[in-house]
This record gives C-alpha cells, structure tokens and sequence, in this order.
C-alpha cells in the first residue's frame, strides 16, 4: 500500500484504495472499447489509419487494463494518467481525421 | 518500488506524501474526467457514423465540436490531476477547475447549435 501518514481516526485507505481500483478497471475497459470501435469505423474508409490506431493503441491501452489491477500496490506516479490522456488524445486525433476527411 | 524515481518531477519534487485517501480522491476525479471525455467522443463517433438528416456540414462541425471538447476535457483531467496532487503535497488550497466551466459551455453552446438547426 502507498506511504503517507494515517488519518488520526477511522478506518484506513482500504476502502479508498479498492475504489480506486475499480475506477481504474472500468476506465481502462472502457478506453479499450473506444479504441476498438474507433478502429473498427475508421477500417472501411482509412485502412492505414484503423490498422495504425488498432496496432499501436491496443497493446498499450490493454497494457492499462492489467496495471490498473496493480494501481494501489506501487507508489503513486504520474505515468498512467499521462498514458491514459495520451490515449485519449490518440482516438481524439483520429476520430478527427475521419470526420473531416470522409 | 525503492529507487525508481516518481514521473513527473514538477509533481512528486515538492512537498511531502500527503494522506493516501487524497491521492486516491484525486484519482478517482481524474478517471471520471476522462470517461466525460471517452461519452463526448462516443457522441462526437455516433454523430459522424449515425446522422444522415443534418446538413454535411453541420453534422461534420458538431461531429468536430464533441471530440474536441472530449480531448480538451481529457487534457485538462490530466493537468488538474497534476495541479491538485502539487497542491496536496504542499498542503496549498486545491485550483480551481477550469475544464467544468469549458464543459459546460461547450455543451450549451453545441446544443444550441443543434437547436438552431432544428428550427431552421
């Protein structure tokens, strides 16, 4: 569990903790879902971008999807927030691109 | 996770470790920015795939208008998420969120335009 001082009452971070993880879980599948049907869309009309966006965003957000599990075991660190944003941003770019360019 | 040194710096070299139940809550209102912004871009997708009976025009800017308020709502997540895990740290008051008032506009705004355009 992560350091930091104890609240001088009530219980720990436990309940904290395990809510954390499931926000991240279900953010993370969700990210999943997006990439996929944004992928899937862009296939018929943009092949090279759909198999791009298929290729590079579908490992690293399943990679999400498993360390979201770990999220609470491991010191907090700004990496998964900017990987999550970063994701973001990517089938925001693409999307883009399919609506203007189709 | 000794000697692995905390990314980003401008956030985790200030301060000291504040109460874990804060972090967590910062976290948790990070994820939940970023899910409005996955449910503007899903809106931003079903307009573009789903709309046939709006002007091409239209439906391309209001398609355009949703994802990129999804993608302003997912970096001002993260850049709050950042401001207010500093200002924790340092035991410093918590910023003020400045991706709501855009959300909220940016909202009216395009269903104002939609408005319009169903009068028209």
């Amino acid at each position: 569990m992560r350091g930091g001082s104890q609240p001088p009452s009530g219980p720990g971070p436990g309940l904290h903790a395990e809510r954390t993880v499931l926000a991240w879980q279900r953010t993370a599948l969700a990210l999943l879902v997006g990439v996929l049907a944004v992928g899937r869309l862009v296939l018929d009309d943009l092949p090279w971008l759909g198999v791009g966006l298929v290729v590079v965003a579908v490992p690293l957000t399943w990679s999400l999807v498993r360390l979201a599990s770990a999220v609470t075991r491991r010191p907090p660190d700004g990496r998964l927030p900017a990987l999550t944003t970063a994701l973001v941003l990517t089938v925001g770019v693409v999307e883009l691109v399919h609506a203007v360019g189709s | 996770m000794a000697g692995r040194r905390r990314w980003p710096g401008r956030v985790y070299g200030v301060g000291e470790e504040p109460d874990p139940r804060f972090s967590f809550a910062n976290e948790r209102t990070f994820l939940a920015w970023v899910r409005t912004a996955l449910a503007l871009l899903a809106a931003g997708v079903a307009v573009d795939v789903f709309v046939d009976d709006l002007d091409d025009g239209l439906r391309i800017g209001l398609a355009v208008g949703l994802t990129l308020l999804g993608m302003a709502c997912s970096l001002g997540a993260y850049l709050r998420w950042a401001s207010s895990e500093r200002a924790l740290r340092q035991r410093l008051p918590l910023p003020t969120s400045t991706t709501l008032p855009l959300l909220a506009f940016g909202v009216t705004l395009l269903g104002l335009v939609v408005f319009v355009a169903t009068l028209a």
